[in-house]
């Protein structure tokens, strides 16, 4: 592990609870404040997702680049972003949280990396962590995607067997051939 | 040459969000967060004031232009008539403990979805309009004044609430905000504030019979291919009738059951069931409709499209009703029909022609729901079922609120549902039985527009449901209500792809064994069954 890395090892906690914060600060005043006291993951789930995909993230960046497998990272990212999909959120504020690590990181530590002259780390972590922001833009897509499709769905299942019904539409009979 | 930020600069973009009181934030309306209003033919046939075309994006509502005598007049006239209306809105204590309770709320995190905030919506026009409070201390009483962004206000949060009432469960008072939002609705009604996919259906349902606007004849028909389906499926043509009277039994299940995928599964489970049992029962095209959006409009509606079906069955001179799979028909006839339009002394109490069984639950209203029948027949074991037929289904069961925390269903379906598939787990405490999170439609809100909201307040079932499908491999989700059919299988495609979504009769229509049957091959689907390979490649 290089000297940013191992920071983000030895900060865990406080980095994902100060990231976790800075994510619920994206939701009202209100919400935010209540979001972060709870823990119950069936009356908190964004509060619990954003928790989970945190430590995720973070844990998969202080690994060191090659050695940690990257699916398991966007499984936990798609699961954040899938509910930010859905919240009101324009595309780039929804997909846009991992930024707010980037802040995290200069705020924290700024001084350590300076003392070590660990610039070149720092970028190569930054660049990471574009990576996974470009990544969770990608889930985004994705999910919209997939909302459009459920309408769609939505719209054939309730309609699809008027038609047949009406015998407006016909599918092709049982051992019926082309030729 | 403009120089760059550097980089701390960049990153101080501050994401979170200002502070500000929720009285000044302003609802927005954009595409896909609204339901479209009710058309001016609709409101015209049902009498409804203020018919117009209007668009909630645009600033001016046309509303009418006493519209705040209409709606002060309307808020007096309510309070009096309901005393729950007046406790509601003198007895909050802003505890808290409501807060987190609400699906939408959970899923999309705005604060006016906290079921204590949507009761203020309405209750500071109350202490604005209504108490000496408000005279003396002004805001500070959390009074304010009647203006047309506080209709605006009420628009989004009251057709953002399913009346699921989850939140009452918790509140210390029993504060029912399903009743605040009743009436939230009424009040908009009378000055034309509204939204067509309840006032349309509502329209549909007293002019045609139903809430789709299907004609008797189609309804027929559609009867009918359903009957040459279970024809090709299990080899029996069963023969349902239509308004044969002296029959003994009446029954009565939503439209959306005759048509739309999965809800036609279901109905062919209940022709089975009729036919096995050869039970005495008679269909009707005027009452061929459980759901009841009068409920979601105002009492007059309600009470008007639940008598209907007493009157079909007076007409026909049936003993009692039999419901099918529906929700909101069971709150309304569990909660409001003995005092709108009851006691149905002309029927009688229903009691099971196969097993003798009494249900004096009903002894009032003369209608019980096909989920207790069918349980009390397995339970005397007049039932032959193969489970193996559901077999592949690792199940769980979706409590919709209506029928769960509404009227208490939380057995029945249950062991009807463990008596016909060979896995059953049930999703965590927190989101079953009495504290079971809504689909996201009920109350009118499972429109085609609506679709982005509902699955942000689909979130809490769906994160319930993934946590099952990941642990236990759950795949199926059943439930007995036709707007949870409607609803969930999109809701399960997003938080939880995979798990499929049956009515419970269609699992029950799968799982009857009759005597001297020829051996099934498929599902109601017309699916393979598990081992039984499609002919050809069994060759």
């Amino acid at each position: 592990m290089n000297t940013v890395e191992t920071l983000l090892a030895a900060n865990r906690e406080s980095i994902v609870q100060r990231w976790q914060h800075l994510i619920l600060d994206t939701y009202p005043p209100e919400t935010a404040k209540l979001w972060k006291k709870s823990s119950d993951p069936y009356h908190n789930p964004v509060g619990a997702r954003i928790r989970e995909t945190a430590e995720a993230v973070v844990d998969y960046l202080a690994s060191g680049g090659d050695k940690a497998a990257l699916e398991p990272v966007l499984d936990r990212l798609d699961e954040l972003v899938r509910v930010r999909a859905v919240q009101n959120f324009a595309p780039s504020q929804a997909a846009g949280f991992l930024f707010l690590l980037k802040k995290i990181l200069r705020e924290g530590f700024w001084q350590d990396f300076s003392e070590a002259n660990a610039w070149d780390q720092l970028l190569a972590m930054e660049t990471r962590i574009d990576g996974l922001a470009l990544a969770s833009l990608d889930l985004y897509a994705k999910c919209r995607e997939k909302l459009h499709e459920i309408k769609y769905k939505d719209l054939e299942r309730s309609q699809v067997q008027l038609l047949k019904r009406a015998q407006l539409i016909v599918g092709i009979g049982e051992g019926e051939s082309a030729d | 040459m403009s120089k760059m930020a550097p980089p701390e600069e960049v990153m101080k973009v501050d994401y979170s969000t200002p502070a500000e009181s929720w009285m000044d934030v302003k609802p927005e309306f954009k595409l896909g967060n609204y339901s479209y209003p009710g058309k001016p033919d609709v409101l015209k046939y049902l009498g409804l004031p203020n018919p117009r075309e209007w668009n909630p994006v645009e600033e001016d509502w046309k509303l009418p232009p006493d519209w705040r005598e209409i709606v002060r007049d309307g808020f007096r006239e309510l309070l009096k008539k309901y005393r729950s209306l007046k406790v509601f809105m003198d007895v909050c204590v802003r505890c808290g403990a409501c807060a987190d309770k609400c699906h939408f709320y959970i899923g999309s995190g705005d604060p006016k979805n906290m079921p204590v905030l949507r009761a203020e919506l309405l209750r500071s026009i109350y202490r604005g309009e209504f108490t000496v409070a408000a005279k003396i201390l002004g805001k500070l009483s959390g009074s304010r004044k009647l203006e047309e962004d506080v209709i605006k206000e009420w628009f989004m949060y009251f057709y953002q609430c399913t009346q699921c009432r989850r939140c009452s469960l918790y509140c210390p008072y029993g504060i029912d905000t399903a009743e605040i939002t009743f009436l939230a609705r009424d009040l908009m009604n009378r000055i034309g504030v509204n939204i067509n996919w309840i006032l349309e259906p509502v329209a549909n349902c007293n002019r045609t019979g139903n809430h789709l606007g299907i004609q008797p004849h189609a309804f027929k028909d559609m009867m009918d291919f359903l009957v040459d389906d279970i024809e090709t499926i299990t080899g029996r043509r069963v023969e349902p009738t239509f308004h044969r009277k002296g029959a003994e039994i009446l029954f009565i299940t939503p439209s959306g059951d005759i048509f739309a995928e999965p809800g036609i599964y279901t109905f062919m489970g209940y022709l089975l069931l009729f036919d096995y049992l050869d039970l005495d029962v008679t269909w009707s095209t005027y009452a061929s409709e459980g759901g009841n959006f009068g409920s979601f409009t105002n009492d007059k509606w309600m009470k008007k499209l639940n008598a209907k079906m007493y009157h079909e069955a007076k007409r026909l001179g049936v003993k009692y009703i039999i419901g099918g799979e529906c929700g909101h028909m069971w709150r309304v006839l569990n909660q409001f029909m003995d005092t709108m339009n009851g006691p149905a002394d002309f029927l009688e109490v229903p009691k099971s022609p196969i097993t003798g069984t009494v249900f004096n639950n009903a002894k009032s209203t003369k209608m019980i729901h096909l989920v207790e029948f069918t349980a009390d027949l397995i339970k005397n074991g007049k039932l032959k079922l193969d489970k193996s037929r559901n077999a592949g289904i690792t199940a769980t069961w979706h409590d919709s609120c209506n029928t769960s925390r509404g009227m208490g269903f939380f057995d029945e379906p249950r062991y009807v549902l463990e008596n016909v598939v060979e896995k059953f787990v049930d999703m965590p405490a927190q989101t079953i039985r009495e504290q079971t999170f809504c689909c996201g439609g009920g109350a009118g809100l499972n429109n085609g527009e609506f679709t982005e909201m509902r699955l942000r307040g689909g979130l809490p079932r769906g994160n319930a449901l993934r946590y099952v499908q990941e642990k236990f491999g759950v795949n199926t989700m059943s439930c007995i209500c036709a707007i949870d059919r409607a609803t969930l299988p999109g809701l399960a495609d997003y938080w939880a792809p995979g798990v499929k979504v049956t009515g419970l009769h269609e699992l029950v229509g799968n799982a009857l064994v009759f005597e001297g049957e020829e051996e099934r091959t498929m599902n109601l689907r017309q699916e393979d069954l598990p081992g039984v390979e499609g002919s050809e490649e069994d060759e």
